[in-house]
């Protein structure tokens, strides 16, 4: 009976051992083929965006090619600071009437913004004419790029006499520092 | 109940029955008696593992002991402390008792007990017997208790006591049952299994001794098996005989039931038949570590061989999804101009983006021209009582507030009134939307806020 009992006892470790790598290769096999799956997700997700990235590039071109339109032929041969004051020079002579005053020159950051103000009087029979102008130049200001021309505010006021017409246009002349 | 195999030892003689249990009878498939010398050969040959033993014990110790009243998980221990002490020579032992009944002795109440106990080493060369050739005792069982235990099963538990009598070739087993209890047991030698002159001599000595020295009365004789079969007596019993027939219980021939009555007597679904189980513990403690052993064998190899097909599909599976990423990466390889060519053109955006955002910036404005072309209209046939003496135009996020001032020049108040609200309506045809609007009675002013969007 002893016999008997060694000899199931030795099938009961040999069982148990081969049940134990059995196990134990059914566990990694498990987390191996997590990980393999994992894997398999990350790169669909991979290709999956690069498909994405492939759609996109019609927008972007797009983008390109309008941002690249603003830009004026002579960014790289002037400075922002030549370019506005360029934009000024033409402000005078176009509203030869005018009072154009600015004051210090602004840069933060790429940003460069030189503050103007654009004083005139409409007078006599020609308001209505004036007025078309002074709405043409408003429209001027507004179609300029690079610099662009920000108005901050138009004040308009009648004088006591009610002669005349004052206008007053407050606004910034902003360009930027493109690398 | 699965089919059985019951042996009883009774001297040279071992009888061998096949039973099952169909419909509450137990059913004889096959007998076989043997030689002694002949059984080691049955056994080798026999495929079945397992049978139950009924021995006629040529050595054993009986007696009744008064043992004091205690609880039934202790009682055992006392019982074998008992025994150790009545008989010395006994080291190693297994035994049964009946608790007889409770009694006062010299003033104290206790337990009166019937105790038979056998030496382990005869039990072990019995069951070497089996354990040789890979065979197990499901128990082993002395023949008078199993036969006790039918005597109550179908002559019931009565106050009534009764000398049964078994026999073989060279042995008589007497034993007394009252209350369904086994109260003594004697073995006598004897020529033949029937009964002769010599048994009946036995069997009468027998009663007188039940009376005299043990103070029972039986009321009669039960002759089981063979010493019922065959009675060649000139003397008389001094108590009335019957035989003990149980072929009622068993589907099987009555010789045959008769001749076997033995061994069936400790495979027949009796209650408390496990009481006089003999089996050694250290032979119940191997068959069960085997039996552990050989469960616990069969469920690693069973979920072994699961978890290696588990395993082997997991396997393809893993494969499968490598070769999917094999080609997920080949095809990676080939897109890679496409995300170069992205990155490149990312990166010109956001060099570009400070003039996006600036012109975002820029185009989110109002058009203040089309506002100021939109406020020259307002002037017109019906406005031209209204002047407008300033006007305040300032951007807002994606408006713009426009604040107008002026005078009205009217003939009487309802003509302003209806100058004024005339020139308010003239707006809101405009696309504007009036903010909050002032007129001044006294001096014939307005103040007029406006949005333009």
């Amino acid at each position: 009976m002893e016999k008997e009992l060694k000899r199931l006892f030795r099938s009961y470790v040999i069982s148990g051992i081969v049940f134990l790598i059995v196990i134990s290769g059914v566990i990694i096999s498990e987390k191996y083929g997590d990980a393999v799956s994992n894997t398999l997700k990350k790169l669909q997700a991979v290709r999956s965006d690069i498909i994405s990235m492939r759609e996109a590039q019609a927008g972007m071109d797009k983008t390109l090619t309008y941002a690249k339109a603003l830009i004026p032929p002579d960014i790289a041969s002037r400075t922002p600071d030549e370019r506005i004051f360029i934009v000024l020079d033409d402000l005078n002579r176009r509203i030869k009437d005018a009072k154009i005053t600015i004051t210090e020159m602004e840069h933060k950051g790429i940003e460069v913004t030189l503050p103007v103000t654009i004083k005139a009087v409409m007078s006599g029979k020609l308001i209505a004419k004036d007025y078309t102008a002074f709405v043409q130049n408003v429209g001027y200001l507004q179609s300029l790029s690079l610099p662009f021309f920000s108005i901050g505010g138009i004040t308009m006021s009648q004088s006591q006499d009610k002669t005349s017409v004052s206008y007053e246009i407050k606004g910034d002349l902003r360009t930027i520092k493109l690398q | 109940m699965a089919r059985q195999i019951a042996v009883s030892f009774e001297n040279e003689i071992v009888r061998v029955a096949y039973v099952s249990l169909r419909r509450g009878k137990l059913v004889i498939k096959k007998t076989i008696v043997f030689n002694d010398d002949e059984f080691d050969d049955f056994l080798k040959r026999e495929n079945a593992r397992r049978f139950t033993l009924v021995c006629d014990f040529k050595s054993f110790y009986q007696d009744t002991l008064f043992l004091p009243p205690v609880k039934e998980r202790h009682f055992r221990n006392i019982v074998e402390t008992e025994i150790r002490k009545r008989f010395p020579e006994l080291k190693d032992f297994s035994f049964f008792y009946e608790v007889l009944g409770e009694r006062t002795y010299e003033g104290k109440k206790g337990n009166e007990t019937f105790v038979f106990a056998v030496s382990n080493n005869d039990l072990s060369s019995i069951i070497g017997r089996f354990s040789k050739y890979g065979k197990e005792i499901k128990g082993i069982y002395p023949s008078a208790f199993t036969m006790s235990r039918l005597v109550n099963v179908f002559y019931g538990i009565t106050d009534d006591a009764a000398l049964c009598v078994t026999g073989s070739k060279t042995s008589k087993t007497l034993f007394v049952v009252r209350d369904g209890k086994l109260y003594f047991i004697r073995a006598a030698q004897s020529l033949e299994s029937s009964i002769h002159d010599s048994d009946v001599q036995t069997i009468n000595m027998t009663i007188n001794y039940c009376r005299q020295t043990l103070r029972l009365n039986p009321s009669r004789v039960i002759l089981v098996g063979d010493a019922c079969c065959k009675y060649e007596t000139t003397m008389e019993l001094i108590l009335p005989a019957i035989c003990m027939d149980i072929s009622h219980k068993v589907i099987a021939p009555r010789q045959t039931v008769m001749e076997f009555i033995i061994p069936i007597s400790a495979v027949l679904p009796v209650k408390g038949m496990a009481r006089g189980d003999l089996l050694p513990e250290n032979y119940r403690n191997i068959y069960r570590q085997k039996a552990i052993l050989t469960y616990y064998t069969a469920f690693f190899i069973f979920f072994s061989v699961i978890g290696l097909f588990y395993f082997k599909m997991k396997y393809s599976e893993i494969m499968d999804t490598k070769r999917k990423i094999v080609q997920l990466i080949s095809e990676i390889k080939d897109m890679e101009p496409i995300r170069m060519n992205y990155e490149q053109k990312k990166s010109e955006i956001y060099r570009l983006a400070p003039l996006i955002d600036l012109v975002n910036n820029m185009n989110s404005s109002p058009d203040m021209q089309k506002a100021l072309m939109e406020l020259s209209a307002l002037k017109g046939a019906e406005t031209r009582d209204i002047n407008i003496t300033s006007m305040d135009v300032s951007p807002e996020t994606n408006t713009l507030r426009i604040r107008i001032k002026g005078t009205i020049a009217a003939k009487n108040f309802t003509h302003m009134q209806q100058t004024y609200q005339y020139f308010i309506n003239t707006i809101k045809t405009r696309g504007m939307d009036v903010l909050s609007d002032k007129l001044d009675f006294r001096d014939y002013s307005f103040q007029i806020e406006v949005k333009y969007k």
